[in-house]
């Protein structure tokens, strides 16, 4: 397939090579102030040609055949334009664009969707965009807990779960991928993320797709795909700085308190700093954090620690070079379950000095070239290392897992109505533990992928594409008889989008999803806090048909609703369940089905000063073989944020609302209440007159106001009321 | 001060406002979990009239709404009791004192566990009411009794004294179902009849098998105490089903007359070999 690639992207740039070339010479602007805007992506439409804008908003792009073209300019934060018919001759075309400040992002554009960039609005897959403002004013100490504003997702502690396919695992063989700039950050042994390793400050926005997308990103992309976008250096230089401090409130129950606890204010902070400058052709921005907290409940504590670096360089228009670094540390007690539920915020005797620590280390490399106007290719190159066992038994047991991977991808547009992405994924993982605990496990996996889309009508989309997957965990070396074992799988999926009218999508898609068993749900035992997790080296890899029906509605340029219905189908799906001992493996449940509809508005009024964000989802996860809602679910979530801004004071109200979960894992009877969280916040917004690039942010805001007790996990009680403040200064 | 748009929009934000503010209040209706969820209290003591044998782990109390309970992750279990392991202490009189919901319990018993292993249902050393005929009495934690006392068990650890085995070779007959939740050897001192009574009455000892796909064949070893052992029985679950709802894929036979289950005699620290059985996968639809 890539030899295939390979030469069809000769023959392009051979084509390209013999014509007569021109280049567009342009400026984008803000719309209001007529400023230049620094930073705007600029694409030219059928091509995989476009350029960003430097510091006074100039942008160029060369290279191109004699035509006629239409260029899409966008930003986070401005409304995307389109500007047909521009006629490029051998002399330079001048263009400028006026970008419209938006105050939602409506239809953005997104990478995620099919590992291109393009309009959300006519991908075939639910895309949901959260920017680096929401993370930021959502949750300011961590991001995970910022990602439960989009629709459908909730978290349970590490446990990322989209539209009821996940529960609770501590993250183990996470259904959804996590990504950073494009590249996979699980780690190698529990298929899990270290959310503390991506920091809210580096974030210039998160792309959550909805759905499997198993197609393109093949295992652990079962239930959706959540991609950061980290920051792009700006050609003026930025600095960022934000420190917050904030405090835990008692809990409702005074007798919950732990004896420690007395007369001591339990509290935490977190510092971010970000700078980004460009130096002629290399963009360097760099990001560290710190956050500490005393935890709300006993063995709560936490001290963490990130570091990142990111280094673009640009060789010309058709070519750069991207290298990302992260290194994060975290050192901190473990809480697995309460005392009983009259000690809720204690711990078992037996876990009073459970400490753990955990380091990452990421690194990847990625090359960008336009091999001609209709053929790019990208290589892409990563490393991660992440110890993360110590929260599963004593220290040492485990050596770090290491993950070496690599990619090939190119983009082609053969016709103008047409464009592939094509490759192959590669992937080394090493990872070591005790033998006791899963042994020395090395595998390997390779996985060509394809996808076409055809724009049929100027208004008609239809996507195809599939991904077939192999991975082979060899034989731990010390295993008495050989137990390596191999997984192939191919994941197709077809879409379609329609655009009824100009502000009317109607999509739908036909997905097929799938899961390897990783090799802590395979080989991993061990005990914690009395209950004891066995192995299960017979699992099969798990299957899913994803259905997915949806209607977007755009009224003006500042609200849209939208409606959405899914329906997936799992075969052999990986839970892990309760055994006749009590004690808990990971088992394939037969049948699961999981049918559901959302609902997703967003929209400002009033001059922008009123706003409201709001998404419903009703799904119904069974569990088809005991037919039972599958643990750790919940039918309902919903989530509500009014807004309204005043001058320089902004006040926020978030509500989330959830239905109870029925099934837990741990014996016992279990006190079953839906979630009920209301946050609020204030902020003040100051410029002060010696500088327009200065923005002072101070915000006071408090969590789980009603201090509302609830449980997503068996006997662990969710964040006490708190209240934080901090100041944000940008420069 | 606004124009016709402008104002349908904003009665648009005040019509979603009004909800958002509807279910703020709807939030305030309560805290959620509380501390005194589990406000009633069953306490006791086990009465122990022998030595504990030296490889107890833990002793607990549970207690369940339904005997035979459907699955363990129903039962609410007590910490492990403090017991004496002293080998010369031959009486003791532990009291326990276990939170519980204001409900109805079918019975309260009391669990036995073995050093470096997990809990094993058939573990049931001691019950309020009748161990031997599985007969337990219910108890009843009201808000006007809120506290029920003199729940007492009479522990009995026959059944875990486990100083006898019986060995043998199970051949599998057939693919693996592939809803397999476990599998299972059990030796019981008569052949059941009544479900579940007599599965509680008459049982001595089970163990849980590999459940492997490729298996066609399997030694298994089975600690049991000494005795007469009348039913010896492999046993398949399906993901799913009850604790009970085991299906019998096939049992020891009687090698005069196949038809009929074997009876095997062990005794104290003795072994009982060759005590083989088929065990055919198409029964496990039956």
């Amino acid at each position: 397939m890539i030899r295939w690639g390979c030469f069809c992207v000769v023959l392009f740039s051979a084509t390209a090579a013999f014509s007569q070339q021109g280049r567009i010479l342009g400026r984008v602007l803000d719309a209001k102030t007529n400023e230049g805007l620094p930073g705007a992506n600029v694409q030219i439409e059928n091509t995989v040609l476009g350029a960003s804008t430097d510091l006074n908003g100039v942008f160029k792009i060369e290279r191109l055949k004699l035509g006629r073209y239409s260029l899409r300019v966008s930003m986070i934060g401005y409304r995307t334009k389109n500007v047909p018919n521009i006629k490029v001759t051998e002399k330079d075309t001048v263009v400028i664009v006026r970008l419209e400040e938006t105050p939602i992002e409506i239809d953005p554009v997104v990478v995620t969707a099919s590992k291109w960039e393009q309009e959300a609005a006519n991908t075939s897959a639910t895309v949901e965009v959260l920017t680096a403002k929401e993370i930021l004013h959502r949750n300011p100490v961590k991001i995970e807990d910022a990602l439960e504003t989009a629709a459908g997702v909730q978290i349970i502690q590490e446990s990322v779960n989209i539209r009821g396919s996940d529960g609770y695992t501590r993250g183990v063989g996470s259904r959804v991928l996590v990504l950073i700039d494009g590249v996979p950050v699980m780690n190698s042994d529990f298929g899990a993320v270290n959310w503390f390793m991506i920091s809210p400050a580096d974030i210039e926005r998160a792309e959550i797709v909805r759905g499997a997308g198993s197609a393109l990103y093949g295992s652990s992309a079962m239930g959706g795909v959540i991609n950061f976008i980290t920051q792009t250096p700006t050609p003026e230089g930025r600095t960022f700085v934000r420190a917050l401090f904030g405090a835990f409130d008692d809990s409702h129950e005074p007798e919950w308190n732990w004896a420690a606890r007395e007369n001591i204010t339990l509290d935490f902070n977190r510092q971010d700093f970000t700078h980004s400058r460009q130096f002629g052709n290399l963009g360097i921005r760099i990001a560290a954090g710190r956050s500490v907290s005393d935890g709300y409940v006993r063995n709560g504590d936490y001290e963490r620690y990130n570091l990142s670096g990111k280094f673009i360089y640009k060789f010309s228009n058709a070519s750069s070079f991207t290298f990302f670094s992260n290194y994060m540390h975290d050192k901190s007690g473990v809480f697995i379950v309460w005392k009983d539920q009259d000690e809720a915020l204690d711990v078992p005797a037996t876990e009073l000095d459970k400490r753990q620590r955990q380091n990452g280390v990421t690194l990847f490399g990625k090359y960008n070239l336009a091999l001609s106007s209709k053929a790019a290719l990208e290589l892409r190159a990563y490393y991660n290392r992440f110890l993360l066992g110590t929260q599963f038994t004593t220290e040492g047991s485990f050596s770090p897992a290491l993950g070496l991977g690599g990619a090939l991808q190119g983009n082609l547009i053969p016709f103008n109505s047409v464009s592939i992405i094509y490759g192959s994924d590669f992937k080394f993982d090493k990872v070591k533990a005790d033998t006791a605990l899963y042994g020395q496990r090395d595998a390997i996996l390779a996985a060509p992928y394809a996808q076409l889309e055809w724009r049929a009508l100027h208004n008609l989309n239809f996507t195809v594409g599939g991904r077939y997957d192999r991975y082979e965990i060899y034989s731990d070396p010390n295993a008495a008889l050989g137990d390596a074992r191999t997984y192939d799988h191919f994941s197709p999926k077809f879409g379609v989008n329609y655009h009824a009218f100009e502000s009317t999508t109607l999509r739908g898609s036909v997905a097929n999803g799938f899961k390897f068993p990783f090799v802590a749900q395979l080989f991993l035992e061990f005990d914690a806090a009395g209950f004891k997790f066995l192995s299960n080296p017979n699992l099969k890899s798990e299957e899913s048909w994803t259905y997915e029906v949806g209607f977007k509605q755009r009224i003006g340029s500042s609200f849209f609703f939208e409606v959405n219905g899914f329906y997936t189908d799992v075969d052999n799906l990986i839970e892990p369940e309760p055994q006749l001992s009590g004690d808990v493996r990971f088992i394939n449940i037969e049948k699961a089905k999981i049918p559901g509809v959302e609902f997703v508005t967003n929209g400002r009024w009033w001059d922008n000063r009123l706003g409201l964000k709001a998404n419903f989802i009703y799904m119904n996860p069974r569990d088809e073989v005991k037919h039972q809602l599958l643990r750790y679910r919940q039918k309902f979530i919903a989530f509500i944020a009014p807004s309204l801004r005043l001058g320089n004071v902004e006040f926020q109200v978030d509500y989330k609302y959830a239905s109870a979960q029925e099934h837990y894992r741990l014996p016992g009877i279990h006190q079953l209440v839906p979630q009920k969280v209301l946050d609020g916040r204030i902020f003040f917004y100051w410029q002060p007159g010696w500088s327009k690039r200065t923005q002072f942010t101070f915000f006071i805001g408090a969590n789980n106001m009603l201090n509302y007790a609830y449980t997503l996990r068996d006997r662990s009680i969710e964040e006490i009321r708190n209240f934080v403040t901090g100041l944000t200064v940008e420069f | 001060m606004f124009g016709k748009a402008k104002r349908r929009r904003l009665g648009a934000f005040f019509v979603l406002a009004a909800m958002a503010i509807a279910a703020i209040f709807y939030a305030c209706d309560n805290f959620g979990i509380d501390a005194n969820f589990f406000k009633g209290t069953i306490k006791g003591e086990i009465i122990v009239e022998e030595r504990v044998p030296p490889n107890t782990d833990e002793i607990r109390v549970a207690v369940t709404k339904k005997y035979p309970p459907s699955d363990i992750i129903s039962l609410i279990f007590s910490g492990p009791l403090p017991f004496d392991s002293d080998s010369l202490v031959t009486s003791q009189r532990i009291p326990y004192d276990l939170q519980v919901p204001l409900d109805e319990y079918e019975a309260v018993f009391a669990i036995w566990k073995e050093k470096d292993q997990s809990f094993n249902p058939a573990d049931i050393i001691g019950l309020y009411g009748d161990l031997l005929m599985a007969q337990p009495i219910p108890v009843a934690v009201t808000d006007s009794t809120p506290t029920v006392d003199h729940i007492d068990i009479t522990i009995d650890f026959t059944k875990v004294k486990r100083t006898a085995k019986i060995e043998g070779r199970i051949n599998y007959v057939g693919a693996w179902p592939s809803n397999t939740a476990a599998v299972a050897i059990f030796a019981f001192f008569e052949v059941p009849q009544v479900l579940p009574d007599d599965f509680i009455r008459f049982l001595g000892a089970f163990e849980i098998l590999p459940t492997d796909p490729t298996l066609t064949q399997y030694d298994y070893r089975l600690r049991v105490p000494p005795g007469t052992y009348k039913y010896i029985a492999v046993f398949w679950l399906a993901q799913g089903a009850q604790l009970l709802d085991f299906k019998t894929l096939g049992f020891y036979r009687n090698p005069q007359t196949p038809d009929q289950p074997g009876q095997v005699t062990v005794e104290d620290n003795g072994t009982a070999a060759g005590i083989n059985i088929s065990a055919d996968f198409a029964n496990a639809n039956n």
